[in-house]
């Protein structure tokens, strides 16, 4: 890892940015190494930071907080540590959606309530359209795809 | 806002809702990325209770923190001085809350 990491003085560049209301989501590009990018969300009752696998699960998210369908597979906003990071929808109404990192037998759970899903997507749509089209592509690293817990 | 920053540079300083007037401006410290365009450089705090939390660094190296209400002081920016060792509070507009 990177000495800059490590010590928490790494320097970043904004890549892309959006927010809505309370929320403020970016995306951040390293400045010392290629094709390192974490997301960073910013909001009311949290602040999360976790390490991107493509900028392509950027727009995978948008389009998820843009359907709420309970049956759908959660998806996969980045690594928190030795963690991945998800978005699950709450199988009963209205629309709520869990912010889940777990490892192991330890859980962290963040809700969002509909009111902040819709702010959040606002934000998300505005960091998707400033994102450069050409880094877009996916990666081929696969996250876990079975349901959060 | 400093002349010559290009329309996606002041977009973004606009949607992360930095005050660029008043008597305490945010002026963006940029570099170039491997692509050749600038960005704004953020940066996290290294010491004290916002340790971790990422900010807008300014052209004097002072890194600039979203923070929401609280104490009577509505919401507003604490610009971290040498990473974090002190800070001062901006108010939305650029002007310094005492």
């Amino acid at each position: 890892m990177n000495r800059h990491l490590e010590n928490g003085d790494a320097e970043f560049g904004l890549l892309a940015n959006g927010s809505s209301t309370g929320w403020r989501v970016s995306v951040d590009e390293s400045l010392d190494s290629v094709n390192h990018w974490s997301l960073e969300i910013d909001g009311p009752q949290f602040y999360l930071v976790v390490q991107l696998k493509d900028l392509a699960s950027v727009a995978a998210t948008l389009n998820f907080l843009r359907n709420p369908t309970p049956t759908a597979p959660p998806v996969t906003l980045g690594k928190f540590g030795f963690a991945w990071a998800s978005l699950v929808w709450d199988d009963e109404p209205p629309n709520r959606c869990f912010v889940v990192i777990q490892t192991g037998k330890s859980a962290l759970r963040l809700t969002l309530q509909p009111e902040d899903v819709e702010m959040l997507k606002e934000a998300f749509q505005q960091v998707v359209a400033d994102l450069p089209e050409d880094l877009m592509k996916p990666n081929k690293e696969s996250p876990p795809s079975k349901r959060a817990q | 806002m400093s002349p010559g920053l290009a329309d996606k540079v002041v977009e973004q300083i606009g949607k992360a809702g930095l005050p660029i007037s008043g008597s305490t401006p945010f002026v963006p410290r940029l570099t170039k990325n491997r692509r050749g365009d600038y960005v704004i450089v953020k940066q996290a705090v290294s010491i004290g209770p916002k340790k971790g939390k990422k900010g807008f660094l300014d052209s004097q190296g002072r890194i600039w923190l979203r923070d929401r209400a609280h104490a009577d002081v509505p919401d507003h920016r604490d610009v971290q001085l040498r990473g974090g060792e002190e800070y001062f509070r901006v108010d939305m507009n650029g002007n310094e809350l005492r």
